[in-house]
């Protein structure tokens, strides 16, 4: 009536004859008529029986402890009562067998290959929200418990240096916001200065420095043939500063007496007069 | 010298001699100085007189004597030759000799030099009037008869340069011509 070919991938498909599946139709066909008429018999039989299942359920005589249906009841409350208890005890006894089944399952089964020839990974991770996952993760907390100086230590770092551009790095920096950020004279105040110059090699400094041409700009700021020119044009020697303050001390002293003489204040813009 | 609050300047003047730079200089000095310029004076009528003496030794060697000389004639020339010799140092230098030593100088308004109108005037009258000199004693601004009258003043200046220009016209009465800066 039927038989079976095996296909290219050595899965094994029935064939059913026409006949068979005809034969297969009507039975399928009188099954539901029968239950169609049994389920119409059954509510026929319950509607016409239901008054007198109702008593016999609830005899109005007797007291309502003794009805079958309270009966019923407290046997079928018991039942469900028995029914947790003896699921948590299947619960605990799951808890303490599944672990061993399944690892006397996993031992003998290559999940890896199984998970790789079955599970379409890449459908997988497709559907996993990354972005959500990671930001989930604490990453602070990730961070805290690597040992960074562990790595760092491992690290190469002149092959790193020597592989970056750091030239495009630095052009990329904006220094100036960098200095503003800075408090150069928080730095400038820590500066332990007699330090610095006592290490620097001074002489060197002065060897480099153009000293005559500061000469020159210092004398052209003083204009120092001028000065040269009054000291010896004003007759700067000290014998005429001597003659010159003799004379002013002895112009003072005539008019102090002068002055007290003629009953008279020291003018203010006389030598030694008052402010 | 210099105002207060304005850049300090280098000067050759003495620290010391700076305060009273620009004030009224007083009759020691000025006579001092004075008495300078008449020795300048005297030095030039000998200089005259044996320049003059050259000329006729020149002129006739063999009867060569020194020319006689006139106490009037010596007078009126050493008169002319002081009116000049001052005139033309207060007008061109605003100082002479003798005030140059002294670290004095004649000033006009403002601390100018005099004008030639007024220079010459202020000649005339000191060599022909030098007593007025004495005045500035008494005088509380220091200033002689010829300064009263010429509106002038003689104030301590230890700069050899002297501020540019003629004074352009007289000070008000009472007002003290000195320096710019000055204390007055």
């Amino acid at each position: 009536m039927a038989d079976a070919r095996t296909s290219p991938g050595s899965r094994v498909v029935p064939r059913v004859s026409p006949d068979a599946q005809r034969a297969l139709d009507v039975t399928l066909g009188l099954a539901g008529m029968t239950v169609g008429a049994a389920v119409v018999a059954v509510r026929t039989a319950h509607r016409v029986t239901a008054p007198v299942t109702r008593l016999l359920w609830r005899p109005p005589l007797l007291p309502r402890s003794l009805h079958p249906a309270t009966i019923l009841e407290e046997a079928a409350r018991t039942g469900r009562a028995e029914q947790v208890a003896l699921r948590r005890r299947f619960e605990v006894l799951l808890d303490a067998w599944a672990p061993v089944l399944v690892e006397a399952v996993v031992e003998r089964i290559d999940l890896t290959r199984l998970v790789r020839e079955h599970v379409d990974l890449d459908a997988l991770v497709a559907s996993v929200d990354l972005d959500a996952a990671v930001a989930r993760v604490d990453l602070d907390a990730a961070v805290a418990r690597v040992d960074l100086d562990a790595i760092a230590a491992t690290l190469d770092v002149d092959a790193v240096v020597a592989r970056a551009d750091l030239d495009a790095a630095v052009a990329r920096v904006d220094i100036e916001a960098i200095l503003d950020r800075v408090d150069l004279d928080a730095i400038a105040a820590t500066l332990d200065v007699d330090a610095v110059v006592a290490r620097a090699d001074l002489d060197r400094v002065i060897a480099r420095i153009d000293i005559v041409r500061i000469v020159e700009e210092v004398l052209d700021a003083i204009d120092l043939p001028a000065i040269i020119r009054d000291s010896t044009g004003s007759m700067a020697s000290e014998t005429v500063r001597g003659v010159r303050m003799t004379g002013v001390s002895a112009d003072d002293a005539l008019s102090r007496v002068v002055d007290r003489a003629l009953f008279r204040r020291r003018h203010p813009e006389r030598p030694g007069g008052p402010a | 010298m210099t105002g207060e609050g304005a850049a300090p300047e280098l000067s050759s003047i003495p620290r010391e001699a700076r305060r009273f730079q620009g004030t009224p200089a007083g009759i020691v000095t000025r006579f001092v100085a004075n008495s300078i310029d008449a020795l300048v004076v005297a030095v030039v009528l000998c200089t005259m007189y044996l320049g003059y003496s050259a000329i006729i030794f020149m002129l006739d060697p063999r009867t060569f004597e020194f020319p006689a000389v006139t106490f009037l004639a010596s007078l009126t020339v050493a008169l002319v030759v002081a009116t000049l010799y001052l005139w033309l140092a207060w007008w061109l230098l605003g100082r002479s000799y003798g005030a140059h030593v002294m670290g004095i100088r004649v000033a006009g308004r403002r601390g100018r030099k005099l004008g030639p109108l007024r220079a010459l005037a202020r000649a005339w009258f000191c060599v022909f009037f030098p007593i007025g000199l004495f005045w500035c004693v008494v005088s509380p601004h220091r200033r002689s008869v010829q300064d009263v009258v010429l509106f002038t003043s003689v104030v301590y200046d230890w700069r050899p340069r002297t501020p540019a220009g003629p004074d352009p016209q007289p000070p008000a009465v009472g007002e003290s011509p000195g320096m710019p800066g000055a204390a007055s």
